[in-house]
């Protein structure tokens, strides 16, 4: 299950979701520099990934910045941990021209409202991708909150990616039912861009 | 028993007659073959015999009113029977469709059935007017339309179930800023003709002269018109003119002009009645029936 949503419930700590091991290393380095408590969240995906990192390991992050991983002006993909890359691919699948963020940073306190306010004014159009089922899913409150920050802003409702109606029990197949593929990106963006009428 | 009596067809094609005068009063007992009410057709004036003993109970038609065939007149009560059933058959007479007949041919607007298009514009009209619903509008689309003046019921929506998206806003910007043809034809259409309701008399003759066009054998006389000065003009106009000037075109022309003169004559003969045009309206009348125009010109 993805425990994002959940630990985002209770203020009094600091929540990183690192999406690369380039990026763990300058998250951990920053959050090792707070003296506030930091929950590192660790994706069991992305422990088999191998990538270069850079040569010296003192480099740090800025607090409460969310990183730009693609720039467009179809829409505003938001997303975290293991789940950028998935969508990475869903959107050069679709070939898509959207802004997507990767948070980095999880909690209310140090969410980045401005890369995502500029982007919403932008495009209009959101979408949160994450992996785990909808009920405890950290898009809950990322969506309610936006609505009522940007909702003269929006286009149409703000979309969700998340994982279907299943326990991730002993069993395969209603584990990979709970979990979002990038299948599931692609249709959530399909849906997206539907919704945006036009032609 | 109750029952009721409905305009009888005292000619073989009638659709309408009126009814002139009621002969019993209404709670007045009658007999079989006694003149109930006066009725007028194009030709006479006929009086309508009771079929049987009874009471008239109640007109459903006021002298001197038009009431087409076969739609109730009034209600006729048996001898000794209650004006309670009055109500009751009017009752079981309401939702049947004959009745709802009778109330859109009362209302039904009077157009020109020979002119499709202008038929066409007019429905359109009444779509537009039409009392909406709420519009859906995604917010940035309201936003955009109030900050842009665009007029959202105007715009069609794009979206989920038509819901107005920004994409419809803009493209609804580029049209809006132009003059729009359909709203012109709207304008033009939105200032109602006189009308003059044809007499029965001038009905007759129109139905006489139709028949006797279609019936009667015709010839037809030609006469050669020497038209070198007009055509003269044509080529003249069409040296600097960027669009090529037809014959059809300055007939219209003239045609229209003459009308400015003699506005009597700028009328259209109607089912129900003659309708007099404004001045504009020619122009769009004759295109509309341009047809007819070419092959007067040739």
């Amino acid at each position: 299950m993805d425990p994002a949503g959940v630990f985002a419930m209770q203020p009094g700590w600091r929540i990183i979701a690192p999406s690369s091991a380039a990026e763990y290393i300058g998250l951990m380095n920053t959050a090792l520099t707070l003296n506030d408590p930091v929950l590192v969240l660790e994706h069991v995906d992305l422990y088999q990934e191998q990538e270069e990192v850079p040569s010296h390991c003192d480099y740090y992050l800025p607090l409460g910045r969310a990183r730009l991983a693609q720039e467009g002006n179809e829409a505003t993909v938001i997303s975290y941990l293991s789940m950028v890359r998935k969508t990475e691919k869903a959107i050069e699948e679709l070939g898509m021209n959207v802004d997507l963020i990767d948070l980095r940073w999880l909690d209310r306190a140090s969410i980045d409202w401005e890369t995502i306010g500029l982007s919403i004014k932008k495009t209009n159009n959101v979408i949160i991708v994450e992996q785990g089922a909808r009920g405890t899913g950290y898009g809950a409150w990322l969506s309610d909150e936006i609505q009522r920050r940007f909702f003269d802003y929006l286009d149409q409702p703000v979309q969700r990616v998340t994982g279907k109606e299943a326990s991730p029990s002993i069993s395969k197949v209603l584990e990979s039912a709970a979990i979002a593929g990038v299948a599931d990106v692609v249709e959530g963006l399909r849906d997206l861009r539907t919704n945006k009428g036009g032609k | 028993m109750a029952q009721l009596m409905r305009m009888p067809a005292l000619l073989a094609d009638a659709t309408q007659a009126i009814l002139s005068k009621w002969l019993v009063q209404e709670g007045e007992s009658f007999t079989t073959g006694q003149p109930i009410a006066e009725v007028e057709t194009e030709k006479a004036i006929v009086e309508v015999p009771a079929e049987n003993d009874g009471v008239l109970g109640k007109y459903l038609v006021a002298e001197g009113k038009t009431a087409q065939v076969g739609l109730p007149i009034a209600a006729l009560l048996a001898v000794g029977e209650e004006t309670s059933a009055i109500d009751k058959l009017l009752a079981g007479e309401k939702s049947t469709p004959l009745n709802a007949q009778s109330i859109k041919t009362e209302v039904s607007p009077i157009i020109p059935t020979e002119d499709k298009s202008e038929v066409s514009i007019s429905a359109d009209l009444t779509v537009t007017a039409a009392p909406i619903g709420r519009i859906f509008v995604s917010p940035i689309a309201r936003k955009l339309a109030r900050e842009l003046g665009i007029n959202l019921s105007q715009v069609v929506g794009s979206g989920p179930d038509g819901r107005i998206v920004k994409a419809d806003i803009y493209s609804a910007q580029q049209t809006q800023s132009l003059p729009i043809q359909s709203t012109q034809n709207v304008h033009i259409r939105v200032e109602t003709p006189d009308i003059v309701p044809h007499s029965r008399m001038r009905k007759a003759i129109a139905r006489r002269l139709t028949e006797s066009k279609q019936t009667v054998p015709h010839f037809y006389l030609s006469a050669p018109l020497i038209a070198d000065e007009f055509l003269n003009l044509r080529k003249q106009l069409n040296e600097w003119s960027k669009t090529k000037v037809s014959v059809t075109d300055l007939i219209l022309k003239t045609v229209a002009a003459a009308y400015a003169d003699v506005p009597r004559a700028n009328c259209i003969w109607g089912d129900e009645a003659l309708e007099f045009e404004s001045a504009c309206n020619c122009f769009q009348r004759f295109i509309f029936s341009s047809s007819r125009i070419k092959t007067q010109a040739r």
